[in-house]
């Protein structure tokens, strides 16, 4: 199945179109309107969903891990898949690697994730959406059921899961939807709603659990959650992976691990019911593996001496492997794509503003730049200044974008109250 | 760089691009307006929000230094603070029934429901029972508004058209909710709402708040945040201080709503800067300081020479001489 293209935004549609694309934040008009540009990618998503789709239950799949220069289009290629994968029936996170959302840390993966959901045929409320739908769906909810008492480690769990099916309270209904959501929830509150629905709260060990260690069992209590809500997985795009290059040594080996455990397949690892994509910039093994991490990952891990540092380092290990040979390289800009580019932009931008523009041939040089962006750009820019100032003459000039990947202390660090 | 556009020429083409086309269609923008040469930041600031007022928009002011942007709920909260709710409430019902061509009621101290029947030619319990199956349509089933929030304005619509203590204590303990100051939540229980504003739900509040704005008939919500304090690294006493890492944060929440911008609606946000914004050094205090940011909103490619109004960033006032 592909992406249907539309040829025929309204202008509302037209105007948000040109509007992300001004801010270089391509959103679902302007990637529906444009259209794909990565055939490899998407075939290869397309078979990712396939096997995610699994009639024998949540399956384990490899992700996938796309790599280009600045402006070739990750950002694009990642909202397009997320259109094909709602369109299709599954559920669509988008996580930005961020100060907030570090790619080490799966407590706040999950909640970013979360918090980032989009469902097919319902807006926000992510989990608390997909609690009401499964209750309807049968089969689907007993094995979520089932797994939750039976397929999991912690006990607390098991206990929510008992309590959400006999609740008939909204309040306390929410606050076990909340705890799935990655809220807290206090055992006095458990055992209370325990008495009330007449479940002897001393055959569960209600003992807390850490979030971190929480934080795996809630990505696939929501991913079973999913499933049983009828939707056919959870895909999880992680974008800007390549500001992990400038946290700390040990949250970078952290952060490869993690990379390993979304795109590796790794048994009793990676979790079932999930399909990862991730983007990175495609010069980030030589500027960032070369010469560093593949040193200094492994010394730092192996200075620590412990078992645990060691599996871990195994983990990173594959991480920076996949980065250097795995991961698909985007299409560069090339004169097909530039023309195409250039005709479905200036049919949105008819629709916006009831002018169509001039396609200036000079701006058409497939050779000039690598990445569409900069074409994208450039046209909208001077399709507005032509609009605005007819008689102008203009002159666009460029500026190049670096990335840095120096390690920056203040990313690692929590604000705090006082700041 | 491309010269800085005057004020009231950016003022004005804002206007007609957004506010009089864009915005009130459902569209959503976020600008970041450049502060140069003779313009500041206040002036840009009440320059969007005197031209947004003119044109009926419910508006908020924020400033940095008085609330802490790098925290999304007391965004939320701080322009909440600055939204007439028994305001928008009226305009809410009034517009459910446009269909019915209802007329706004004179003001007064009876309850609203009175109000709504005498203005209307009606008797004063068919203004309510006229209004339930909207309220519910609208409002009860709308799957665009959080449950809580769906909550909220059922109970302020339906205390506003009862009138008395009930409806001052319901207007009072939500607008607590809404802007952050609550301190129980089993305050809000009897509205059926179920948990505090937090970064986690605070986003969809806000989309949804945007939803309730948009039926009420208001063609949007512009909200204007001035950042000059984020460009100091200087503590004051009284005021909000950016340490390096809150500043991340910060900066983290302004690129969140530019993302958002796809699910937002009737939504304008103009954020104001100074020139030192523009400092490209990634470990400065400006745009450069924060790559998402920074790759999202700057004008990498641009004109020698004119500005374009419409642009992400623009740079707002009169050039600045350079000494040779």
């Amino acid at each position: 199945m592909t992406l249907t293209i539309s040829d025929s935004l309204d202008r509302t549609s037209a105007l948000r179109a040109l509007e992300a694309l001004r801010n270089g934040v391509p959103n679902r008009d302007a990637v529906r309107a444009l259209g794909p540009t990565q055939p490899r990618t998407v075939d290869a998503f397309e078979s990712l969903l396939t096997q995610l789709d699994s009639p024998a239950g949540p399956a384990t799949v490899e992700g996938l891990l796309l790599s280009a220069d600045f402006g070739v289009g990750k950002s694009h290629t990642l909202r397009l898949l997320e259109q094909l994968a709602l369109q299709q029936g599954f559920v669509v996170s988008t996580v930005v690697v961020s100060k907030e959302t570090p790619l080490h840390d799966p407590t706040r993966l999950f909640l970013a994730a979360v918090r980032n959901a989009r469902i097919p045929d319902a807006r926000g409320e992510f989990v608390v959406n997909l609690a009401n739908k499964s209750k309807a769906k049968g089969s689907r909810y007993n094995e979520f059921h089932d797994w939750a008492l039976r397929g999991q480690p912690h006990q607390i769990v098991e206990a929510s899961a008992v309590l959400f099916e006999r609740l008939t309270n909204p309040d306390d209904t929410r606050a076990i939807i909340d705890y799935w959501s990655g809220d807290k929830i206090g055992v006095s509150d458990l055992r209370r709603m325990m008495k009330e629905t007449g479940i002897d709260s001393k055959a569960f060990d209600l003992k807390q659990v850490k979030q971190a260690e929480l934080a795996p069992v809630r990505f696939e209590l929501v991913s079973r959650l999913t499933r049983a809500a009828g939707y056919k997985g959870w895909i999880i795009l992680f974008d800007e992976v390549e500001l992990v290059a400038r946290y700390s040594v040990l949250q970078r080996a952290k952060a490869y691990a993690q990379l390993t455990r979304w795109l590796g397949a790794v048994p009793n690892q990676s979790t079932p019911g999930i399909g990862a994509v991730a983007t990175i910039s495609a010069d980030y093994a030589l500027a960032a593996l070369d010469g560093r991490d593949l040193v200094q990952v492994p010394q730092k891990l192996r200075a620590k001496g412990e078992e645990q540092s060691l599996a871990l380092l195994s983990l990173a290990e594959e991480g920076m492997s996949i980065i250097s040979n795995s991961s698909i390289h985007l299409d560069e800009a090339n004169s097909q794509t530039v023309v195409s580019a250039a005709d479905r932009l200036a049919t949105i931008y008819a629709t916006a503003y009831g002018v169509s523009p001039v396609i200036d041939p000079a701006t058409m040089d497939a050779n000039q730049f690598k990445d569409m962006r900069a074409y994208v750009r450039r046209w909208v820019n001077e399709w507005d200044l032509r609009r605005l100032h007819p008689d102008a003459v203009l002159d666009t000039e460029f500026e190049e974008i670096v990335t840095s990947y120096e390690e920056d202390k203040d990313l690692q660090a929590e604000s705090s109250d006082e700041d | 760089m491309s010269a800085p556009m005057q004020l009231t020429d950016w003022l004005d083409a804002t206007a007609s691009n957004y506010l009089k086309d864009f915005v009130p269609a459902g569209g959503s923008a976020v600008k970041f307006a450049i502060a140069m040469g003779d313009v500041s930041t206040s002036e840009i600031v009440s320059g969007v929000s005197d031209k947004a007022r003119d044109l009926d928009f419910l508006t908020a002011t924020i400033d940095a230094s008085r609330v802490k942007i790098g925290s999304i709920e007391k965004v939320l909260a701080a322009i909440c603070e600055q939204i007439d709710l028994y305001d928008l409430i009226d305009k809410l019902i009034v517009n459910l029934m446009a269909d019915q061509h209802w007329v706004a009621p004179a003001p007064g101290p009876e309850p609203l429901a009175d109000r709504l029947a005498a203005a209307n030619n009606l008797g004063a319990s068919s203004a309510a029972l006229m209004l339930r199956p909207a309220l519910e349509s609208q409002i009860f089933y709308n799957d665009q508004i959080a449950q809580d929030m769906r909550a909220a304005i059922l109970g302020l619509a339906n205390e506003r058209l009862i009138g008395g203590d009930s409806m001052v204590t319901a207007f009072s303990t939500i607008g607590e909710w809404l802007t952050g100051n609550l301190t129980k939540i089993s305050s809000v229980r009897r509205y059926q709402i179920h948990s505090k504003v937090n970064r986690g739900n605070a986003r969809f509040l806000f989309e949804s708040f945007l939803q309730v704005i948009k039926l009420a008939g208001i063609p949007g919500l512009v909200v204007t945040i001035d950042i000059s304090r984020f460009l100091s690294s200087e503590k004051q006493p009284d005021q909000i201080n950016y340490a390096k890492a809150s500043l991340l944060d910060a900066y983290e929440v302004l690129r969140e709503f530019v993302d958002a911008t796809d699910d937002l609606e009737n939504f304008l946000m103009v954020v104001a800067a100074p020139m030192s914004f523009l400092d490209t050094n990634t470990k400065g205090r400006g745009l450069g300081r924060y790559p998402a940011l920074y790759n999202r909103v700057y004008d990498e490619v641009r004109d020698r020479n004119l500005t374009n109004p419409l642009s992400a960033l623009v740079r707002v006032g009169t050039a600045i001489e350079v000494d040779q």
